[in-house]
């Protein structure tokens, strides 16, 4: 007797507790749309999205609608993936400038920029009417060896709907920014040692003798980890792949403005990219060069480095891009699946396929056109924006 | 006695006549030739062989068939070149400060600070300048007066050529001035000036009508502006950025003023206007200027001199006290020369246009007949930097002799035996 | 058929045209040709393939593809060297968070597209050395680099890394010693030496360190393998040094460490000459300052002879001229006329900007004259190098042209 209510106790717990989860989890939701972006597939015309549990469960013309799914008409509109992007500091602080970066010492690889994170910070949420659900969070630029990045959505009920990646890869910056009058390193030429020392001891570094800081320049030595390196005129891009060459580093470069000048030298060692934000008030011939990077076969993302500029200017760079000649197909992935491919989450965002989060973008028109609106947003499968009408 | 007498004056002829053939240029000869093998006159055309023939410092007679008069002390110069000595329109060196604290200042002279002591004197007469206009410097709004000197003399009076001439005037906003500012107090000066004269000529009439006396003069603070705006003193203008060159115009032609206009490095971008308004010009000391070409990110080189000769402006060359070349006239006409500016313009723009600007082109600038005998000797060519000035006559008198210049030996010879040091390990 | 026609001569277009547009050969007719390494030669012919010099003579076939440069009128010279110049190098020149940085490498601080370059071509510099700053008594390893454009890497620039160690004994040192606004009292410019004495004294604890090292290696310290290197004379020393007394010192200190020295600056070298022909040191001399700039020059430059170069020279001492490191430099015709109006000898003058810089960088090889075999860095001027009235015509490096005036 007491052995058969035991484990149907344990049952009925189990029950239970997964009844008040499914009571937490999301709504399954149908949606119809008149186009939908899937990225890896295609588009499809008059398809329908299933959420279910916060995943997609399937996308097709005609996929089998759940019972309990509501159903969200949007026959007249495009859906997107939500987009990726791939290097900001939202969340940060309620004084950017002061919180990303950690200036008093210039190696400081054990920080780890999720703890400055603020998930209610007003940014973040004001953020998610960008259409913009995943991003990359990263310090600043003014030490030489920042810390770690993090990968977060912008909406989750628990913390680990939230991250999706505590410890990214190391942000390294090769910024006249990183030069200080007060602490090492005061020069250019400075900046190159510092990084080639504390490289080389990550690569001596023993576990025998535990030190945070070792161990992460060991990762980002040996290549496990990605190292994110800052850099935009072209000597210093050109100094970045001096170091991916000396090291063997797994490198993505942020910034690279100027990177079409040695484009093929960037393609060559695969070094994906992550853009800087395209500006309305840039020049052109500065918005073009994206355009000859993508063109060279390197793989891009954009960023907005929000909060210096809007996430909003996220969809807005690859607008200006399209304008300049980038493939439109191009500029879609490099705001989705691309972005998802170079920070290693392809597994969950960056497309609408089965399996993967339920991260949507409705608009009323063309994602590539400036005058089309975002008019709702999911993360997760939650509905975290919809636009009011005025 | 007459024996004696004899004796006395026997010695002294033979004195007389040594010290002659000796070539003693002591009291200053009465009458002179110059036998040179090659003279620039800047006048006219280069003479080969040719002799000037000079009288109580004046030139009587220059020509390759020149008589000489028996009674004539000869100047042997037969491997040098002769010109007229180099004339440098506008200076603020060898002053013991080139700006007064305070900007509306017309009434100071430069003929009171100038210090016939300075280094850039001396430096001045061994690089072959003859004639220099002092003004006040590029700092002060109104600067006051300006001074004609020679580099020779112990004191400003040896020193004077002329006095009281020209007026500074600098558009260069005086600290914690904007432009606005800076325009705004000329103008107030000028109105102001000119409601005094106003009242000055109504009490003037007043007194006339009455049947008064009148004795009052114009404030001599206020009589240079005055002399200025009845075109008896020339306003050198000087124009910090091309910005200013419109302003210095307006200047010119409201007030019509007697204007040479004095550039900095930034003005060439206004060659434009300046040739229109067709006023003298006077080039900054930095004749080379990059530029980035915004399209092509090409560095290109901006040569001064050129853009204004293409563009039709006379103009007069400056210098500064840098190292090498721009210290040197010879060196700024020789760099216009190498950007293709012709040899005779580029000789004209270091002596008869900047004589011509600061009003001494009666007397220097060329060598013509009825002109000082102001000239230097050189060793070569003036456009050839292993020239040297050998000599500089002023007036026809030999002041400076390469020979005899021993600040110059120093600085070009080895010294003598230093003592070195006994090891002490 | 005519298809085929039409592509087999399409085809064989293809290549002319190609060869045509990459122009290979360049024949070079010159009226006087100053090789530097021998006499002139008048109505010569210099030939220039893949970027070297192929042939130079006056009995030389043109070959028929050749691209002719003619320059019957004018006066050809190797491009110039330049043994100290401006850094094209962004920010700080100096690492200032230490006196001692010997494995700093200004090469990896290069900007390819810094306008240092751009202009400095068009002066007719064709390879230039490139230093770190003096404000460090020990500076780091200097690097020769050509200004190849267009702007992409630094390695494609660098012809020499780790050229020379910068060593200062000057008093550049201890004037960057104040601590800049609104920072607290503890940072390292209150270490930094405040005497000649102190900087002597740096220099030679940083030797003896060196000697300790290379003994016992108990761990990896890449500054000090640097100046066991120099110690070795595998990496010469380019010591900046102005006064007589310090000249002196810096001769000494040679001799006890066997260092292979080369001074830099060397204002007052006039006046030890001798003794510096005597031990064999080469100098390179900037830009002299008749009224000096910066305080710790005119510290120390204020015994200027103008003919400083001219009594080196004369002495026997190896002399180049370089246009400087300082904020105002001189181009380096400019730099070789005056040398000559104030003494020095024409011959060497024209060494002192081409062959003789190239020597004590250890380029000679490649660059400083021209001769057979050699990089085909070549300027035409429209006359005398040495007169001032000259203009550099065209600008070629490793046998493109760079730079050409109308």
């Amino acid at each position: 007797m007491r052995r058969r209510i035991f484990p149907s106790i344990l049952l009925s717990l189990s029950v239970f507790s997964h009844l008040v989860v499914a009571a937490e989890d999301t709504q399954s939701l149908a949606i119809r749309a008149g186009r939908i972006w899937t990225v890896t597939d295609g588009v499809i015309t008059d398809g329908v999205i299933i959420v279910k549990d916060g995943k997609i469960h399937a996308v097709g013309k005609e996929p089998d609608v759940p019972a309990e799914a509501k159903i969200l008409d949007m026959s007249d509109k495009d859906v997107i993936p939500g987009l990726i992007d791939a290097h900001c500091h939202v969340g940060l602080s309620l004084d950017i400038f002061a919180e990303i970066d950690e200036i008093v010492s210039a190696v400081t690889p054990d920080m780890q920029i999720l703890d400055a994170f603020d998930p209610l910070a007003e940014d973040v949420t004001k953020a998610r009417s960008s259409g913009v659900t995943t991003v990359m969070l990263a310090p600043g630029n003014k030490n030489p060896i920042a810390g770690q990045t993090a990968i977060v959505k912008l909406y989750g009920n628990k913390m680990n709907d939230w991250v999706l990646k505590r410890k990214g890869g190391v942000k390294l910056s090769l910024r006249d920014e990183a030069l200080m009058s007060d602490r090492r390193p005061t020069s250019r030429a400075g900046l190159m040692a510092l990084l080639r020392e504390q490289l080389n001891e990550g690569k001596a570094y023993k576990d025998d003798e535990y030190d945070p800081c070792g161990e992460v320049l060991k990762r980002v030595a040996d290549g496990n980890v990605p190292a994110y390196i800052c850099a935009c005129t072209v000597d210093e891009i050109a100094s970045a792949v001096t170091l991916v060459d000396e090291y063997g580093l797994k490198a993505v470069l942020i910034g690279a403005e100027k990177g079409d000048e040695i484009a093929d030298i960037i393609a060559e060692r695969d070094i994906p990219v992550i853009y800087a934000p395209l500006l309305l008030f840039s020049k052109d011939k500065d918005l073009k060069r994206v355009v000859k990077l993508a063109n060279s076969g390197i793989k891009l993302a954009f960023s907005s480095t929000a909060p210096k500029t809007a996430l909003h200017d996220l969809r807005t760079s690859a607008i200006l891009a399209t304008k300049y000649g980038l493939n439109p197909e191009v500029a879609i992935k490099s705001l989705t699946i691309h972005a998802a491919e170079i920070l290693g989450i392809a597994d969950r965002v960056g497309s609408i396929e089965k399996g993967k989060d339920a991260d949507l973008v409705i608009l009323n028109g063309d994602p590539l056109q400036l005058t089309s609106n975002i008019e709702m947003v999911i993360i997760n499968g939650h509905i975290v924006y919809k636009r009011q009408e005025e | 006695m007459k024996s004696r007498f004899c004796t006395a004056f026997t010695a002294v002829l033979l004195i007389v006549f040594v010290m002659s053939a000796l070539g003693y240029a002591g009291p200053v000869r009465k009458k002179l030739a110059i036998q040179a093998g090659k003279i620039i006159t800047i006048a006219g055309a280069d003479l080969k062989n040719g002799v000037i023939l000079i009288e109580d410092g004046i030139i009587k007679a220059v020509g390759t068939d020149v008589e000489i008069p028996w009674d004539t002390f000869v100047i042997e110069a037969k491997d040098k070149v002769i010109m007229p000595g180099f004339v440098l329109a506008h200076t603020s060196s060898g002053l013991d400060r080139a700006n007064e604290n305070v900007p509306e200042v017309p009434f100071l002279s430069t003929f009171d600070s100038i210090d016939p002591i300075s280094s850039y004197f001396e430096d001045s007469l061994r690089d072959g300048v003859v004639a220099m206009l002092v003004l006040p410097g590029n700092n002060t709004l109104l600067g006051g007066t300006g001074t004609v000197v020679r580099p020779h003399g112990r004191t400003v009076e040896a020193m004077l050529i002329k006095r009281y001439t020209g007026l500074k005037i600098s558009l260069r906003p005086t600290r914690n001035t904007s432009r606005m500012g800076h325009m705004q107090r000329f103008r107030r000066y000028i109105s102001d000036l000119k409601d005094y004269l106003e009242e000055y000529e109504q009490r003037k009439a007043d007194a006339k009508e009455e049947k008064k006396p009148f004795d009052e003069e114009i404030d001599t603070r206020k009589q240079p502006m005055v002399d200025l705006l009845d075109e008896k003193l020339t306003a050198f203008i000087y124009c910090d950025r091309a910005a200013d060159i419109p302003k210095a115009i307006e200047i010119h032609k409201t007030h019509e003023l007697d204007t040479v206009l004095v550039l900095g490095s930034d003005c060439y971008k206004a060659v434009g206007l300046i040739a229109k308004s067709k006023l003298p010009v006077i080039l900054p000391p930095q004749l080379i200027v990059w530029e980035t070409n915004e399209e092509t990110n090409e560095e290109e080189m901006k040569i001064i001199p050129m853009i204004f000769h293409k563009a039709g402006v006379k103009f007069a060359f400056q210098t500064d006290t840098s190292q090498y070349g721009s210290r040197y006239l010879w060196y700024q006409a020789a760099t216009a020369v190498k950007h293709g500016m012709k040899r005779t313009e580029a000789l004209k723009s270091i002596t008869l246009y900047p004589a011509k600007f600061i009003g001494v082109d009666d007397r220097l600038g060329s060598i013509a007949v009825g002109k000082e005998a102001t000239l230097v000797f050189l060793t070569g060519d003036p456009l050839d930097a292993q020239a040297w000035v050998d000599q500089v006559m002023i007036a026809g008198e030999i002041v400076y002799e390469k020979a005899k210049d021993e600040r110059l030996k120093k600085l070009l010879e080895k010294p003598d035996e230093i003592q070195v040091p006994e090891d002490t390990d | 058929m005519r298809r085929y026609a039409i592509l087999l001569t399409f085809l064989l277009l293809v290549p002319i045209s190609a060869t045509r547009g990459q122009a290979d050969i360049i024949a070079i007719k010159a009226g006087k040709i100053l090789t530097i390494s021998g006499d002139p030669v008048t109505d010569g012919v210099i030939l220039v393939e893949n970027g070297r010099i192929a042939e130079i003579g006056t009995e030389i076939e043109v070959p028929e593809n050749a691209s002719i440069i003619d320059a019957s009128q004018k006066v050809v010279m190797p491009g110039l060297v330049d043994a100290s110049a401006v850094p094209p190098v962004r920010g700080d020149l100096n690492e200032q968070s230490s006196e001692i940085t010997p494995a700093l490498r200004i090469s990896s601080a290069l900007d390819p597209q810094s306008k240092v370059l751009k202009r400095i071509v068009q002066t007719g510099v064709t390879t230039l050395y490139v230093s770190p700053g003096w404000r460090n008594v020990i500076g780091g390893l200097g690097v020769v680099i050509k200004p190849t454009g267009p702007p992409r890497r630094t390695q494609e620039m660098i012809i020499k890394d780790d050229a020379a160690l910068t060593v200062v004994m000057g008093l550049d040192p201890i004037s960057g010693n104040r601590i800049p606004w609104r920072e607290p009292p503890t940072n390292f410019y209150y270490r930094r030496p405040t005497t000649r004495m102190a900087i002597i004294w740096m220099l030679r604890k940083s030797l003896f360190d060196a000697q300790q090292y290379a003994t016992s290696k108990d761990k990896e310290d890449p500054g000090l393998q640097i100046l066991c290197s120099a110690l070795e004379d595998e990496i010469p020393i380019r010591l900046n040094v102005r006064r007589a007394i310090n000249i002196r010192t810096a001769l000494k200190l040679a001799e006890e460490h066997d260092l292979k020295l080369i001074l830099d600056e060397c204002t007052e070298g006039y006046k030890v000459a001798e003794e510096i022909a005597q031990k064999n040191v080469p100098v390179v001399l900037g830009p002299f300052y008749y009224y000096p700039g910066s305080s710790s020059q005119y510290r120390e430059g204020r015994e200027v002879n103008w003919n400083n170069a001219g009594i080196l020279a004369n002495a026997g001492v190896k002399v180049a001229l370089a246009s400087g490191a300082q904020s105002q430099p001189i181009d380096l015709l400019t730099a070789a006329t005056f040398a000559v109006r104030h003494g020095m000898p024409r011959d060497k003058a024209l060494k002192a900007i081409t062959m003789t810089p190239a020597e004590i960088l250890g380029i000679a090889d490649r660059v400083g004259s021209l001769e057979k075999g050699k990089d085909a860095d070549i300027l035409i001027l429209s006359g005398d190098p040495l007169k001032v009235t000259t203009r550099i015509e065209r600008v070629i490096l490793n046998g493109k042209t760079v730079h050409k005036t109308d």
